[in-house]
């Protein structure tokens, strides 16, 4: 053991014993060439090694050999975004990904145990020194890793819950419009998390009318605007109980049609970002097909559970998941981060059933890149009077101020943003550029450019942005010079937590920020991708 | 390794009331992260690992380390193939089961010695990563040494200009590790090495000082210094500001991939080329077992039977490069190449040379550890020197691929291996000894572009004369006289280094004398008691 003789240069932070239990030949593939560092965002915002892959990797290496681990191995491992852009860049292959989920187990088991060596308070210096090494000022409270699991698992289980989590939502954006939450954040509590704008109310989706998808037309978004119920909260919070047994009755109909598809919900999207929802509905319409929603039972993936090493709670969600959507109708997801973790339900649970079920997610671009190649337009190539319609988010019409009053000569220049989850997880980036291409006769006012940073993280990772502020604010600050410099007055993510990330900053520069199926469902549904025709 | 205690504390509250506490890092998990580069050259954990962001504040690190007498190992990216980063604080390997070099059948450095030096500061120089200025129209940018190569052309193509020299690595190589090692590229064939892109430096001495060697005119007065500096492995001093020549787009590109049934056609082919009076802005090749593993990372499209690939660059103007193209065609031929194709277009152009830049990546798909060689043989002899590391790879029972800088003879074979095999270092060691003699007996150098660092240093000896290194060794001292940059690399031990060879004979260190023990011009022997010489290499040695 090297520690003793080095524990006289200061800063040492007493060490627990630990197993990681990893495998020598996936932690052995990494040659440490360093082609990752570049694709990494930690290591962009602090330039040091142990915040790369590289580092990253080598010390799971000495922790897996010497089965001892110090606090700050914990904080390095915990300040990984796990966005995969270094599975990407990675020549030899490294299983990065399984590698980190797998080492957060490990810590997140060793919390529980309670076998964590205290002393922490004679390392008053050490918490200091470098949590947030992105951030130049240090300041407010440092949160030990014990505090962060609890708080983690608390709110975690809150996804979980639909009902819940709205009320949550609720209560937070009523806070926030009181001036509760600024005050709060004054005096130092989440001082440095950036809180979208929370809607109160949101409008719900369209249920199934029937398994057929016949009657949709030029005018589908009215046909489906008698079977829109607004809601109030209370509203919403019965609509899991009628959507649950509406997917009883759905499924047994979805033999009947190829064209029927679930569409994922999740917790935070559906909780926050409802118009996406319905934009998706309003697209997948637009080429054929018929949404069927899921019950509460798809109210989470599960993903944020996992990526915390939270394995068990993952494995329940995903059990309960997978039998909210039986059957095998497509299920398409219009969240990235959601999309992976569905897709890799397979190596989760490690089942032939979990398998076919995640043969059987799409990312929704991909679906519709699908579709449109295959000729089945429908709305979405077509012309998009589809009158009045209110498919379009709320949210996209009070921001339409960046391309209004454009005429079609001059054209909107969109960049799209490439959620890790959609780039490196499911490797389906191209399909967003596929669908927004091939509707050009749609958005004939758009004019798609590619951001230079190579997909390079935004910094939002699922709950990254909460449990590291400082360091999430510098990778966005990269992400927005980024979308600065391409000149873009409109970026498109598929993925809430983007979105929401970068939401407030970009508006400062008047950008608007949207999902890219959002610019879609408004052509359809009789706008320009600005507002109101 | 003794460091007194309390020696390492004042020099850590030195250090910290220059930099913040968060810059200066101690912790053991973290120090162990800078006890290497992508080599398998693993040094010693550092005292401790420095981050600058300013000049000023390189200056006054490095002026610290001078006050303590406290060596220190300036480190860009980390992506160094031969352990030039990596600090040491005696000759020897320490942990000799990942370096090669204990297996060798000489002895690096007479191990009883006692060598009571501190383990290096490691200072790093990524968080200098600015670009500084960039002159359009006379084309020079200044950088700190922290901007990643590729970085920069990203930053001036919007001028339709970039950074010429082009490692593998350009997307993580810092200039600052490129101007220590004086690295080469795919491209350096047309354009030239790092030396010749970097017009003047701002270095900080060994002491401390700042001085500017090089300025932007184009025939500087004076000695020149830069030159010295460029490639001198951070033993001069450390670059902290960098005024690189940036390099016009060319109008027009066009990239051929020649593919051959026989390895030694390729290589005549390359030969063929330049003999035909074209020099192509980047010549490469790789062998099938090359082939197969990029083919693997990047589909790329290229042909997993083929014995050998060229990939061919030119650049010019559009009217030339027809012209250009039939001369390679007509010379390939003439080889029996089995098919020529031509990139369609930029994006398949890249997909070409990221097959070709990942390949020492994507290595490790066919065993978990790889030894990067680097040597330089006479293009004309390249079919027989590759004939010679095939014989001695398969000798040793070691996988070799070989991707290299054909048109420049860089040859770049690639050992792979696993490294828990027992016995398997021995043998990696014994093939690279083997293949750097071979290529130095068909009148090649030690290394093309990787440097010296910790693994060719005992070669050197073979290179050249007791007189060449003494010269060197002497200008190492002019800009270190107390040895505290990057000890231990470079000049093998023995050669001179001040307070080694004071210690080596019962003296104390020599600390500020300056003094270079003597060394006989005349002497005929090698100097580095080392390595044994087996075979002679000429004079002048072929470059």
């Amino acid at each position: 053991m090297p520690k003793a003789d080095h524990s006289a240069a200061a800063g040492e932070s007493p060490t627990f014993a630990i197993d990681l239990k990893l495998d020598d030949t996936q932690l052995a593939s990494c040659i440490a060439c360093g082609l990752c560092l570049p694709h990494c965002p930690t290591y962009r915002v602090t330039n040091e090694e142990y915040a790369s892959p590289r580092g990253r990797l080598a010390l799971m290496s000495a922790v897996n050999q010497s089965a001892s681990a110090s606090q700050s191995f914990v904080e390095h491992m915990e300040m990984c975004v796990l966005c995969l852009g270094c599975e990407t860049a990675c020549p030899a292959g490294v299983p990065f990904g399984q590698l980190m989920e797998q080492t957060r187990e490990a810590l997140v088991d060793i919390k529980r145990q309670g076998q964590r060596r205290k002393g922490r308070a004679g390392r008053k210096g050490k918490g200091r020194r470098r949590k947030e090494p992105a951030g130049r000022k240090r300041q407010g409270r440092r949160r030990g890793a014990g505090q962060a699991g609890r708080w983690q698992q608390w709110s975690f289980r809150l996804l979980a819950h639909p009902r819940l989590l709205r009320l949550s939502f609720v209560l937070l954006g009523v806070a926030q419009r009181l001036g509760i939450v600024r005050l709060a954040q004054r005096i130092g509590i989440a001082s440095h998390v950036k809180l979208p704008k929370i809607p109160l109310w949101q409008r719900s989706l369209r249920r199934a009318k029937s398994a057929h998808a016949g009657d949709r037309g030029a005018g589908h978004g009215q046909v489906v605007q008698g079977d829109t119920r607004e809601q109030t909260v209370q509203g919403q919070e019965a609509r899991g109980e009628a959507a649950s047994k509406e997917s009883e009755t759905a499924s047994e109909e979805m033999a009947l049609t190829a064209e029927t598809v679930w569409l994922f919900t999740g917790c935070v999207m559906d909780a926050m970002m409802r118009h996406v929802h319905l934009a998706a509905q309003t697209a997948v319409e637009a080429v054929g097909g018929q949404v069927v929603l899921p019950g509460a039972g798809a109210s989470c993936c599960g993903a944020l559970h996992r990526h915390a090493g939270l394995r068990s709670q993952a494995e329940k969600l995903a059990f309960r998941t997978m039998s909210a959507m039986p059957g095998s109708a497509p299920i398409l997801v219009d969240s990235a981060g959601c999309g992976a973790a569905l897709k890799d339900y397979g190596s989760l649970l490690a089942t032939q059933e979990a398998e076919a079920f995640s043969a059987r997610v799409q990312d929704i671009h991909e679906w519709l890149a699908t579709k449109l190649a295959d000729g089945q337009a429908g709305n979405l190539g077509g012309n998009g009077q589809g009158g009045a319609g209110r498919a379009g988010s709320q949210e996209a019409a009070r921001q339409g101020g960046a391309g209004r009053g454009k005429t079609e000569k001059n054209s909107t220049k969109v960049a799209v943003l490439d959620p890790c989850h959609l780039r490196h997880a499911q490797k389906t980036h191209q399909s967003v550029r596929q669908v927004l291409q091939t509707s050009q006769t749609l958005l004939p006012h758009i004019e798609l450019v590619e951001l230079d940073d190579e997909g390079l993280c935004c910094g939002a990772g699922g709950a990254y942005s909460l449990t590291h502020p400082e360091t999430a604010a510098a990778i966005g600050q990269r992400k927005q010079e980024a979308i600065l410099r391409s000149g873009a007055q409109v970026v498109v993510a598929a993925n809430p937590g983007c979105l929401l990330h970068l939401q407030e900053d970009l508006q400062s520069h008047k950008i608007r920020i949207c999902h890219p199926i959002e610019l879609l469902s408004q052509k359809v549904a009789g706008r320009t991708y600005a507002g109101r025709t | 390794m003794g460091s007194d205690p309390k020696k390492l504390d004042l020099l850590l509250s030195d250090l910290r009331s220059i930099l913040e506490a968060d810059r200066v890092r101690t912790d053991y998990l973290e120090r162990a992260l800078y006890s290497k580069d992508a080599s398998l050259y693993s040094g010693e954990d550092p005292t401790a690992v420095c981050f600058p962001e300013t000049t000023q504040e390189l200056a006054d690190v490095v002026r610290i380390c001078s006050e303590h007498n406290w060596p220190f190992v300036a480190r860009g990216s980390g992506t160094g193939l031969a352990g030039g980063a990596a600090p040491l604080s005696q000759p020897s390997v320490p942990n000799a089961d990942s370096g090669q070099k204990a297996a060798t059948d000489t002895p690096i450095a007479d191990t009883t010695t006692s060598y009571n030096s501190p383990v290096p500061v490691v200072i790093t120089t990524t968080k200098m990563n600015q670009i500084l200025s960039v002159d359009g129209p006379n084309r020079i940018a200044w950088v700190q040494p922290g901007v990643l190569n590729l970085d920069l052309t990203r930053h001036v193509s919007h001028l339709g200009l970039h950074y010429a020299p082009d490692p593998s690595s350009q997307q993580v190589c810092s200039i600052g590790g490129n101007v220590a090692t004086n690295s080469g590229g795919p491209h350096c064939l047309a354009y030239g090495v790092t030396s010749a892109h970097v017009i003047a430096l701002k270095v900080v001495l060994p002491d401390g000082s700042i001085a500017t060697l090089g300025n932007e005119s184009p025939e500087p007065t004076g000695y020149d210094l830069r030159g010295a500096f460029v490639g001198s492995e951070g033993t001069l001093g450390i670059a902290a500001e960098i005024a690189v020549r940036l390099t016009p787009n060319p109008p027009a590109i066009k990239t051929l991939l020649a593919v051959f049934d026989s390895v030694s056609d390729g290589a005549a082919t390359v030969s063929g080329i330049i003999a035909a009076g074209l020099v192509p802005s980047a010549l490469e090749m790789m062998d099938n077992a090359a082939i197969g593993i990029v083919e693997a990372f990047t589909q790329a499209g290229l042909p997993t039977d083929a014995a050998a690939v060229l990939l061919v660059e030119l650049d010019g103007l559009p009217e030339g490069l027809a012209q250009d193209e039939q001369l390679i065609r007509q010379v390939a031929a003439s080889h029996s190449v089995r098919e020529i194709r031509t990139a369609a277009d930029a994006q398949e152009r890249e997909l070409f040379w990221k097959a070709r830049k990942s390949a020492f990546g994507a290595v490790s798909r066919l065993a978990p550890d790889y030894y990067l060689h680097d040597t330089v043989v006479p293009r004309t002899r390249l079919v027989e020197v590759l004939d010679a590391v095939y014989e001695i790879a398969n000798r040793h029972g070691l996988k070799v691929c070989n991707v290299f800088h054909a048109g420049d003879g860089n040859l770049h074979p690639l050992l792979s291996f696993d490294s828990r095999q027992d016995g398997v270092l021995a043998r990696v060691a014994l093939a690279a000894d083997e293949i750097v003699r071979a290529s130095l007996a068909a009148g090649g150098v030690l290394s093309g572009e990787h440097g010296i660092g910790m693994e060719k240093r005992d070669y050197m000896g073979l290179m050249f004369t007791a007189a060449d290194l003494a010269a060197q060794d002497k200008l190492r001292s002019c800009f270190d006289q107390k040895s505290l940059a990057n000890p231990f690399k470079v000049i093998p031990s023995g050669s001179g280094c001040g307070d080694v060879s004071a210690l080596s004979s019962g003296g104390k260190t020599t600390s500020g004398s300056g003094e270079v023990p003597a060394l006989n011009s005349e002497d005929a022997t090698p100097l580095s008691p080392t390595v044994a010489i087996n075979k002679p290499v000429p004079e002048g040695a072929w470059i």
